[in-house]
């Protein structure tokens, strides 16, 4: 199984169930009817790759397991934040009790410990909860060893601690499976190179926040980064990639479209703005496009959400000040049965979103 | 697979060893001696931080308290650098003052520069002598109407003012902004009086709208009317937070808060503790000694 993630195994294990249900139909209509051999050999295969899977992947083998599954992420999600919390404060809490080199010992130790730890907890569990609760508090600690270093030796803050963030979140998240570091990651990686873009010529670091531009460049380049890289063997890891890509393009352009002031263009405001409305009707068009193309679901929704937040806040600019309340409010509704209509006729074309599969 | 953990492994703790190693190669290099500067500083200038969480933070550290000279005429609406300094330190400050070329001029993004902090110097006596100058004015105003509670009142308010410039305002003062370290210490030569910090400065624009002294409606338009004021502040994030470490925690504790002061009597002349902060070759500070007198009256 060398490019099979959990997903793939899930999805294998869940034909296996649909087409053993259609089959009990099928010999019940009598259209089909499998001899007593080959049905043992058909279960004793199902079996052997259900087995296999299971080792390897833990999938959910019926839909209470699944229920299950679903209550064990949530409770290692917010195992994951309320440990971290607690490694947060525990520091706060003893840190003055230390000499300046008890205290830079501390901090090295708990990053080495903890992603010792995490490591160790990856090569144990197989499903993956407790290292992605671990992979957290290991990042956390990571964080918190830079931050009271800084703090320790009165360190000027700078915007230079986001890039060994980034590649430590990335570390753990391809070490663990963990998406939501893969997603701390992309936007400390992000933030590092939209700060390395606004920080040109003397600029105070924090100024790209003031300037949304500096995002869009980066946000591109993640975007496209999976076309590059495989990421087959890590389940969801592309989309995370692309949604956080889509992200760091639309919100700039969002922004922008409202609030021409912030960008690096000298015109007037207005004009700035006009020009990244259109902009954005256009790219969340083309998103949406190239989504249906290349089969990207979270794409085409990404692209769609902002097509309508494009065309819901213009609706509101044009028409908020003008309309009777009522009247806004229909012509809204009448915009996403038009939306409706145009989507459905979409999926029964293109089979977008699986109407086709 | 065992190979595929093993890399993790390593470029895991490279990546921790590397950046530890980065960070406190940086902080040695900035304590090389000789320092930067090296100021004697007191409570005056060394604030407490109050965290709120202070219950559930261990760590003690202290604020730099620095201030701006105050302006000659006092109409200068917070803008405590000159547009001709803005101009020196990089921003675009337009030659003909319009409101476009003005909201050009604040929508600039803020610039790191180097400020040049002084410490009981001429700055500092310009303050004093002021505050006298105020005093002495109240207290012969009060003395040609000596009927008079306001000015009995502003008399008073003058003289504490003078006392808490004297003994309780912080002696430092920004004398001096640029980007050019050499030139700026050639300038202030004196380590020992003055510090260079790193700051960040922001392009600021006041306005004054001026009175019509004609008859009947003001006609001006309002382009005519306004008068604005380009120019910029400076502030210093890296200074909000002195870590003080372990071994002054005790010796620190045991002083009165300042909430506690009103009921003791402590000498004039001296100060409750007396820091030695250096500054280093990345302009980053430190602790060097922290003393606090013995002889307390209460």
């Amino acid at each position: 199984m060398p490019s099979l993630n959990r997903s793939d195994a899930q999805q294998r294990a869940d034909d296996i169930g649909v087409f053993n249900r259609e089959l009990a139909r099928l010999e019940a209509e009598q259209v089909l009817c499998l001899s007593d051999s080959q049905r043992a050999n058909l279960q004793e295969y199902q079996q052997q790759l259900l087995d296999r899977y299971r080792a390897a992947f833990d999938i959910d083998h019926d839909t209470q397991t699944r229920q299950l599954s679903l209550g064990m992420r949530i409770a290692s999600f917010l195992g994951a934040l309320t440990l971290a919390a607690s490694v947060f404060f525990l520091f706060y809490q003893f840190w003055g009790f230390f000499s300046t080199a008890g205290q830079v010992a501390v901090l090295l130790t708990a990053s080495i410990a903890s992603f010792g730890l995490t490591l160790w907890v990856r090569h144990r569990d197989g499903a993956g909860y407790f290292s992605k609760l671990a992979a957290l508090v290991a990042f956390t600690c990571f964080v918190l060893n830079i931050v009271m270093l800084g703090q320790v030796f009165n360190i000027t803050p700078s915007a230079n601690a986001l890039l060994p963030w980034a590649l430590y979140a990335l570390l753990l998240a391809y070490a663990c499976g963990t998406r939501l570091l893969l997603a701390v990651g992309l936007s400390c990686l992000l933030a590092f190179f939209a700060m390395r873009i606004g920080s040109w010529d003397g600029i105070y670091w924090l100024g790209f926040a003031q300037r949304p531009e500096s995002f869009i460049a980066p946000a591109l380049l993640i975007f496209v980064l999976p076309l590059w890289l495989d990421q087959r063997r890590f389940d969801g890891f592309a989309l995370i990639y692309r949604v956080s890509g889509l992200l760091g393009v639309f919100l700039p352009v969002l922004l922008l479209a409202h609030w021409g002031d912030g960008s690096y263009f000298d015109f007037p405001p207005e004009y700035i703005e006009s020009a990244y409305q259109f902009a954005g009707f256009i790219l969340a068009a083309l998103v949406i496009w190239l989504g249906v193309r290349r089969e990207w679901p979270d794409t085409v929704t990404t692209g769609l959400t902002f097509f309508v937040l494009f065309l819901y806040s213009k609706l509101f600019d044009w028409w908020w000040q003008s309309m009777p309340k009522y009247l806004f409010f229909l012509m809204l509704g009448l915009c996403a049965v038009l939306i409706l209509l145009v989507l459905r006729r979409l999926r029964s074309r293109h089979g977008l979103l699986g109407g086709a599969q | 697979m065992k190979g595929f953990r093993l890399r993790y492994l390593i470029v895991g703790l490279a990546l921790i060893g590397l950046v530890n190693a980065i960070i406190l190669a940086s902080v040695a290099w900035n304590r090389q001696p000789p320092a930067q500067s090296q100021l004697l500083l007191s409570e005056r200038e060394l604030g407490s931080t109050h965290t709120y969480w202070r219950k559930d933070n261990s760590s003690l550290a202290l604020r730099l308290d620095y201030r701006w000279p105050s302006q000659a005429d006092n109409q200068q609406y917070g803008l405590s650098i000159s547009a001709e300094k803005m101009a020196a330190l990089g921003f675009q400050v337009p030659a003909q003052v319009s409101e476009a070329a003005v909201s050009r001029y604040r929508r600039q993004l803020d610039r790191e520069a180097l400020l040049v902090l002084e410490l009981d110097g001429p700055a500092y006596q310009r303050e004093v002598a002021l505050q006298r100058a105020a005093h002495a004015e109240a207290l012969r105003l009060q003395a040609s109407v000596p009927d008079s509670k306001e000015l009995q009142d502003a008399a008073k308010n003058a003289g504490n003012a003078l006392e808490y410039e004297q003994q309780r305002a912080s002696r430092l003062l920004v004398v001096d902004v640029g980007a050019d370290q050499q030139a700026l210490r050639a300038r202030y030569p004196d380590r020992q009086r003055y510090a260079i910090v790193r700051g960040i400065v922001e392009a600021r624009v006041g306005s004054v709208v001026s009175e019509w002294t004609g008859e009947g409606q003001d006609p001006r338009p309002q382009s005519q009317r306004v008068t604005w004021l380009l120019g910029g502040s400076a502030s210093t994030p890296g200074l909000y937070s002195l870590d003080l470490p372990r071994r002054w925690h005790a010796a620190f504790d045991s002083l009165p808060q300042q909430d506690e002061l009103s009921g003791m009597d402590y000498p004039a002349d001296q100060p409750r503790f007396t820091a030695n902060v250096a500054f280093g070759r990345r302009l980053e500070p430190w602790f060097v000694e922290v003393s606090v007198p013995t002889t307390k009256v209460q």
